[in-house]
């Protein structure tokens, strides 16, 4: 009987317990989405931009944080949520970037809640300053910008779809640098590469003049370098600061001396860095899994392109090596993404620039500051880049500890932005969409006229001209039909192209694609086959897809004066996302002068 | 011999467990004393919000379990030696290892008891919402906290008669719960009391669940529970040898 006594109360208490731990609160994983700008965060380690306070508090009224501290008390009836096992973090700043079409909206739904923009369109900053002063619910994160780049005439910076007012002598620099401010330029960024012989630069003398010009008016000046002697070149001068890193040498003692005494600071860019380098960094972001599912495809295939070409002097290692020096000296490091570059996206790449800080050698703690506080000081930017009292409530919450594992930065819990939480969907349609298959294979005979197979001219698929004048450039192309293909059964499409220079990589050639760029599925086709004839050299094949705002991927073939046929791997256009093919182009360039080329049964093979 | 002693466990565990039920006067202070002073504390006192149940739950529990390990051994085990019990006891077939496992089964009964009350309060009471391992773990911390305290209770009953015991039990009962920071938190103290704190188990196994519910740190040290287990397992072998040497003292 006393046996049956122990064995009932034994088993029933640890029943008892089993459920009492069962149904005890657990913390919701809720996805209660703040739908007004005030509420509370408890027991959260908080990074502050500097360091780690623990089991801290905050309370966020109309969007700005009112109290941050350990024994606060929380209003009754505000939203609050438990930060236990989570650090917050102040908004990302991602301190080198391009902004255009969704760059704010990527940015910010990987935490980056401050862009600062290195060269775009003058158009992208109507309405910035408005915006950034606003507490308003949005998805976008908030831009300063150094608007148009100061750059020669076919220089850096001229190679992009966008109008650049270039400079050339000392003289110009006080009304150009005045010409930024009216558009609203918020600092001035200027390009020096001078002494190379694969582009032209600014000269020393003009990018003093526009360092002083900014100076007296009363902005900062940054310097887009890539060498040693550059960058010791533009420290003479009086620059605020360097965009990149410089990577053919390790720096001097000189050089961070000086650097340190005149309060510069560096924003490293590691991640493009290593990108043009080829360390295919991008494609390893691309693949984690905290990092895919918020991607467009668009990203994704930004990520996995490289810049298809190796620059001199563009070393990771030395730039790391001096990353670190001049951390090491007390330089200040912010961390800057130069996306949307080949290998880079805009949002993610930031959190792999912290990433790469660390592997440089810098403590998790200071890439988290190179990401936040220090941005913020270096360009004066207030209430943003901390957590404190005053300071606007953009941050984000992260699952585990960042300031001991960088990576942790992407494991990404919530994003406050104004007080609001962000929901974290990446644009609709941009992976989900289904494109149906590529009507036909049959691109084009040419026999009667330049239409594709009639399968596809019903779509809508035509064949046109194609040249860099899109982008500011002065090539020209026509296509027509001519008599007497490569199979003297019925014609081919000759392309008349004049290439001019203007555009850093000029083209001119014929373009496969349906008028509305409406995408289709070619996944089924192992290469691409056509016959071509025309003025000697070589020529490009271009493969579009849907979204891109950047180099398609490409492959290069020989053209002699007689027909032969080309044969090109999908496989080898690298980073082609198949199921969302929007055209081809066969084009040539980027040497200058006239071609003339028939084309002739462009077809895809299975 | 094995079944005989496994016999003899479970009949002393059944023997304690109705002792408890048919004179319950004895345990329910000790059961219900800890979820009221939570409640008083956590809930009722001015000043009290979420912060401070989730702090109390960590420290009351550790207040829950050592009313039944102290009393229930110190009191216990003076009472039942004064009575001539344990000599009985030592005379029979039964084996000591099963009177002693089944006063620590019981007393895992009675702190399981004690606990499941301030788990109830602090969950659905103060809406404190921790992932069910923190919780199975916080459960794990305070059962195991028992052990110390059990130490204590033996070297009490062995070394004292049953009138001393009582006098004794209770000092040592209310010191380790008030001088351990387990009603408030040390950093109240004047300096040298918080000095005695930190040589009291109550006081480093509270450090230890105040880590694993990752409650507020009242100051801007930082928790090492790693520190804290080992002291805890420094102080319990210290512990245990006293308790051996007091067992011997009174068997000769």
């Amino acid at each position: 009987m006393l046996n049956r006594v122990f064995f009932i109360t034994i088993s029933s208490l640890i029943a008892l317990l089993g459920l009492v731990i069962f149904f005890l609160p657990t913390p919701t994983q809720e996805n209660e989405v703040f739908s007004n700008n005030s509420f509370a965060v408890e027991n959260i380690s908080i990074f502050d931009g500097y360091k780690v306070l623990k089991n801290h508090s905050l309370i966020v009224e109309d969007g700005i944080i009112t109290q941050v501290g350990k024994q606060i008390i929380i209003p009754k009836g505000i939203s609050t949520f438990h930060g236990i096992g989570k650090t917050l973090l102040p908004g990302l700043i991602d301190s080198h970037t391009h902004v255009y079409g969704e760059a704010l909206r990527a940015s910010l739904r990987f935490g980056v809640t401050t862009s600062l923009d290195m060269f775009t369109s003058p158009a992208m900053l109507k309405n910035m300053k408005d915006k950034r002063q606003s507490l308003t619910n949005t998805s976008a994160s908030d831009l300063w910008s150094a608007g148009i780049l100061a750059t020669v005439p076919g220089g850096h910076g001229t190679q992009f779809p966008v109008s650049v007012e270039t400079i050339t002598t000392a003289d110009e620099a006080h009304t150009w640098v005045a010409n930024r401010i009216a558009e609203g330029s918020d600092y001035i960024k200027l390009v020096y590469m001078p002494n190379n012989n694969y582009i032209k630069s600014l000269d020393l003398i003009t990018a003093s003049a526009i360092i002083k010009a900014g100076h007296d008016q009363g902005v900062m000046v940054v310097a887009h370098i890539s060498t040693l002697k550059a960058a010791q070149e533009m420290l003479d001068a009086g620059i605020d600061g360097l965009v990149h890193i410089f990577t053919d040498k390790p720096v001097t003692e000189r050089f961070i001396a000086q650097a340190v005494k005149d309060g510069i600071f560096v924003i490293p860019t590691l991640t493009v860095i290593a990108a043009v380098d080829g360390q295919k960094t991008g494609a390893a972001l691309a693949a984690n899994p905290q990092v895919t599912a918020y991607l467009t495809t668009l990203q994704k295939q930004g990520l996995v392109t490289n810049f298809g070409t190796s620059w001199p002097s563009f070393d990771f290692d030395i730039g790391m090596q001096n990353t670190l020096k001049l951390y090491a000296a007390g330089v200040p490091i912010l961390a800057g993404s130069d996306a949307p570059n080949p290998g880079t996206t805009h949002g993610a790449s930031l959190h792999q620039e912290m990433e790469l800080l660390v592997r440089a050698g810098l403590t998790p703690l200071a890439a988290l500051s190179a990401a936040t506080a220090v941005p913020a000081q270096a360009f004066g930017i207030k209430g943003r880049g901390s957590i404190k009292v005053g300071a606007r409530a953009d941050f984000i919450t992260v699952v585990g500890r960042p300031d001991v594992d960088i990576s942790r930065s992407l494991f990404i819990d919530k994003i406050i932005k104004n007080g609001y939480e962000v929901k974290r969907e990446k644009p609709e349609g941009s992976d989900n969409m289904v494109h149906q298959p590529l009507e036909s294979s049959l691109l084009g005979t040419f026999d009667t006229d330049i239409l594709p197979s009639t399968d596809l001219a019903e779509q809508g698929f035509t064949w046109e001209g194609t040249d860099d004048r899109m982008a500011n450039g002065n090539s020209e192309a026509r296509v027509y039909q001519i008599e007497n293909g490569a199979d003297e059964t019925g014609g081919a499409l000759r392309v008349h192209a004049k290439i001019k220079s203007g555009f850093l990589f000029p083209w001119a050639g014929a373009y496969f694609a349906r008028t509305d760029q409406a995408a289709r599925n070619i996944d089924a086709y192992k290469a691409i086959s056509f016959q071509i004839r025309g003025t000697p050299g070589k020529y490009t094949a271009l493969m579009f897809t849907t979204g891109m705002a950047r180099i398609p991927p490409a492959q290069t073939f020989n053209v002699s004066h007689d027909w032969k046929t080309i044969t090109l791997d999908m496989e080898a256009f690298s980073g082609l996302k198949s199921e969302s093919f929007v055209g081809f182009a066969i084009t040539a360039g980027p040497a200058l002068g006239l071609f003339d080329y028939d084309i002739d049964n462009v077809i895809f093979r299975e | 011999m094995k079944s005989l002693a496994l016999n003899a466990f479970f009949y002393e565990c059944g023997a304690e467990i109705l002792k408890a039920v048919r004179a319950p006067e004895y345990i329910l202070p000790t059961l219900l004393m800890p979820i009221a002073f939570y409640l008083l504390f956590a809930f009722a006192l001015p000043g009290a919000g979420d912060n401070n149940a989730l702090y109390f739950l960590a420290t009351y529990g550790i207040f829950a379990v050592m009313g039944p390990s102290i009393f229930g051994f110190g009191v216990g085990v003076a009472n039942e030696r004064d009575r001539g019990w344990l000599s009985i006891k030592r005379a029979s077939p039964a084996p000591a290892i099963a009177y002693l496992g089944a006063k620590i089964t019981v007393t895992l009964i009675f702190a399981s008891l004690a606990l499941i009350p301030i788990y109830l309060a602090a969950g659905f009471g103060a809406g404190i919402a921790l992932p069910h391992s923190v919780w199975a773990l916080l459960l794990g911390l305070h059962l195991m906290s028992v052990i110390p305290f059990i130490l204590i209770g033996l070297i009490v009953g062995f070394s004292l008669g049953s009138n001393g015991a009582v006098a004794i039990s209770n000092i040592v009962f209310l010191a380790m719960a008030a001088l351990g920071g387990l009603w408030l938190p040390i950093f109240l103290f004047p300096d040298a009391l918080q000095k005695i704190s930190i040589t009291l188990p109550s006081y480093q196994l509270a450090e230890i669940a105040l880590a694993i519910v990752d409650a507020p740190t009242p100051t801007d040290s930082l928790r090492v529970p790693s520190e804290n287990i080992t002291v805890v397992v420094i102080m319990t072998i210290f512990l245990a040898s006293l308790a051996y040497l007091a067992w011997a003292r009174q068997r000769n």
